[in-house]
C-alpha cells in the first residue's frame, strides 16, 4: 500500500489532463495492472473534489476539476458526495470534537502534568481546609438561615439551560470507555486507582523502531491487568495471531490465536495481561500469524509508580 | 447508443456483440480458475470505464464494453494474452479505441461546426452548498452511522474543513501509515459511503415512482 510519494502528483497532473499522451499511457497501463495505484487515483480524484467544494482551489485550476471530473453524471454524484462530506464533517467539528485515537490521547498524562496537577490539587485543598476551620463557626447558622428561606419544592418553571448543549451527534451513539477524552458526564465516581492500565501501540518496521519514541505503560500499585492495545490496521482481519511478550529475550506472556477486535480508535489486538508479571523495564511485543514465522515488533516501557 | 441532448455518440464501427463462445475464451486466459477469472473481468471493466471517465468520454461504459468485445474477439481469432500482463492488451485495444473516438469528435466538430460536445458537455456543474433538509444529507448521516466508529471517525476527520492539511498530519502520525496510505483507506471509506447512499435516495425515491 506504500506508494511512492511522487505518484500522488502524477496521479494529479493525469487526472487534470496535464500530462503528454505518452505519459499518460504508460499511467493508464499500470492503473490497469495496479489495483492499490488505481485506488489512490480514486482518492486523489475525491481529494480534488472535496478541495473543489471547499473553493480551494484557484479558479482556472478549480474549472479544470469540474470539467474534467465533475461533468459527467456519476461525477456530479462525487462532487455531491464530497461537498456533504464536507458538510457533515464540518458540522461534527463545531458541535463536538471528532474523538481521536487513542494515540492523542495517551492513557496517562505526561509526567511533568500530572506532578503540576497535583500540587494544584493540595494548594487547592489547604486553601479550602483554611477556609471551612475559619468559618466553622458560622456554618450550623448559616445552614439554619438556608432552611428557613427554602420554600418547599416545587416543579420547575423550565428546565434549567445546559452551559453547553450538545446537539445530536453521529458520532454520540457509542457507548463512551471509561478513560480520558470522552465528554459523556460520568455516574458513578472514577475510583483512584484504575484497576486496568492501558497502552497503545502500534508496529512499526525495526528500521523505523529506534527512531520512534517508546510508548509507557505506567503500573500503580493498586493495578490488577495491563491492556496492551495493539494497532491492528494494517493486519489481515480474517486471520488469527499470536501475541508475545518478553522482557531482555525472556517470555513473560504470551496467548496464541488472538483475533482482531474493533475498539474506540480502530482495529486492534488486545493483549490482557497480569500486572503483576511486569515489572519495570523494557518490553517487547511480537506478533505473528497463526501459521507465519515472520514477526512484527515493537518496544514499549513499563514504569512502576510508587503512589 | 444515445446521450441524454439527443446526440448520438456510438462508437465507430460497433462489433457484434459477444457470444457465449468467445466470452468464455476471454475468461480462461484471464485465469484458469472461472471464478477469479470473473472477478478480474469485473476489475478489469470497472478500470476501464473511469479510465475513459478520466479521459473524459461521454460513454465510457460503452467504450469499456467496445474494448473487451475487441479483445475477445482477438483472442476468438487466436490471440494469446501474456500470462504475466494481460492488462497491457486491454490497454493497448483502449488506447486505439480513444484515438478513433477522437478522430471521430473532430469530424463531427468540423461537420457540424459546433464545439465538439462528444468529448466533453459544455454546461459545467455548478457547485452549491447542501440544503439543510437535502436527501442526500440525511441519507449520508443514516449511512456514516451504519459505519464502524474508526472509519466514521477517519473519514469525518479528513474532511474536516479547517487546517485540513494539519488534520491529515495528524492522523498520518496517529495510525503511522503514510499520507497516500491514508487517502487510499479513507477512499475505500467513501467508496463504501458512495453505495450505501446510492441505495438510501433510491429506496426513498422508490414510492415516488
Amino acid at each position: 500500500m506504500n506508494r511512492e510519494p511522487q505518484d500522488d502528483e502524477l496521479l494529479r497532473s493525469y487526472l487534470l489532463g496535464d500530462l503528454p499522451e505518452e505519459d499518460a499511457e504508460r499511467l493508464e497501463r499500470r492503473l490497469l495492472a495496479e489495483d492499490d495505484l488505481f485506488d489512490l487515483a480514486e482518492a486523489v480524484e475525491g481529494d480534488l473534489l472535496a478541495s473543489l467544494s471547499r473553493g480551494e482551489l484557484a479558479p482556472a485550476e478549480g474549472e479544470r476539476v469540474l470539467r474534467k471530473l465533475a461533468s459527467s453524471p456519476l461525477g456530479r454524484e462525487r462532487l455531491a458526495l464530497a461537498r456533504s462530506l464536507n458538510t457533515v464533517a464540518d458540522e461534527t467539528a463545531q458541535h463536538e470534537k471528532v474523538l481521536p485515537f487513542a494515540r492523542r490521547a495517551p492513557a496517562f498524562p505526561p509526567p511533568a502534568i500530572h506532578w503540576i496537577a497535583l500540587a494544584a490539587s493540595l494548594v487547592m485543598m489547604t486553601g479550602l481546609g483554611w477556609f471551612a476551620w475559619q468559618h466553622r463557626t458560622q456554618a450550623p447558622e448559616a445552614a439554619a438561615r438556608v432552611s428557613a428561606q427554602t420554600p418547599a419544592p416545587k416543579p420547575p418553571r423550565a428546565p434549567a439551560p445546559s452551559p453547553t448543549p450538545r446537539p445530536a451527534n453521529p458520532l454520540a451513539t457509542e457507548t463512551p470507555r471509561p478513560g480520558p477524552g470522552h465528554g459523556a458526564p460520568r455516574q458513578e465516581p472514577r475510583p483512584a486507582v484504575p484497576s486496568t492500565a492501558v497502552v497503545m501501540i502500534s508496529l512499526m518496521s525495526t528500521r523505523g523502531a529506534e527512531a520512534e519514541p517508546v510508548e509507557q505503560l505506567r503500573l500503580s500499585p493498586g493495578t490488577a491487568r495491563a491492556e496492551i492495545q495493539i494497532d491492528a490496521g494494517e493486519l489481515d482481519e480474517t486471520k488469527s495471531f499470536s501475541v508475545v511478550i518478553r522482557k531482555e529475550q525472556e517470555t513473560i506472556w504470551q496467548q496464541s490465536e488472538l483475533r482482531i477486535t474493533h475498539l474506540k480508535w480502530g482495529p486492534a489486538l488486545v493483549a490482557d495481561v497480569p500486572a503483576r508479571s511486569l515489572a519495570t523495564g523494557r518490553y517487547e511485543v511480537a506478533v505473528t500469524p497463526t501459521g507465519e514465522s515472520e514477526e512484527m515488533t515493537q518496544v514499549f516501557e513499563v514504569v512502576r509508580r510508587t503512589i | 447508443m444515445t446521450r441524454g441532448d439527443g446526440e448520438d455518440t456510438t462508437p465507430p464501427g460497433k462489433p457484434p456483440g459477444f457470444t457465449r463462445e468467445s466470452f468464455d475464451l476471454l475468461l480462461a486466459q484471464l485465469d484458469p480458475d472461472r471464478e477469479r477469472a470473473g472477478e478480474r473481468y469485473e476489475t478489469i471493466r470497472r478500470k476501464l470505464i473511469r479510465l475513459f471517465e478520466w479521459r473524459g468520454c461521454a460513454a465510457p461504459e460503452d467504450l469499456a464494453d467496445e474494448t473487451i468485445n475487441r479483445v475477445a474477439r482477438r483472442i476468438a481469432e487466436g490471440v494469446q494474452l501474456h500470462s504475466a500482463d494481460p492488462y497491457g492488451y486491454f490497454c493497448g485495444v483502449a488506447h486505439l479505441l480513444f484515438k478513433e473516438v477522437l478522430r471521430r469528435a473532430a469530424r463531427e466538430h468540423r461537420a457540424l461546426d459546433s464545439s465538439g460536445e462528444l468529448l466533453f458537455p459544455t454546461a459545467l456543474p455548478v457547485v452549491t452548498d447542501d440544503e439543510p433538509g437535502d436527501p442526500r444529507l440525511h441519507c449520508l448521516r443514516q449511512c456514516l452511522a451504519a459505519l464502524p466508529n474508526d472509519q466514521r471517525d477517519l473519514v469525518l476527520r479528513y474532511h474536516q474543513g479547517e487546517s485540513n492539511i494539519r488534520h491529515r498530519k495528524a492522523l498520518t502520525q496517529e495510525l503511522g501509515i503514510p499520507m497516500n496510505a491514508l487517502r487510499i483507506r479513507v477512499h475505500r471509506v467513501r467508496r463504501k459511503l458512495e453505495s450505501c447512499l446510492d441505495d438510501c435516495l433510491h429506496r426513498r425515491d422508490a414510492p415516488r415512482r
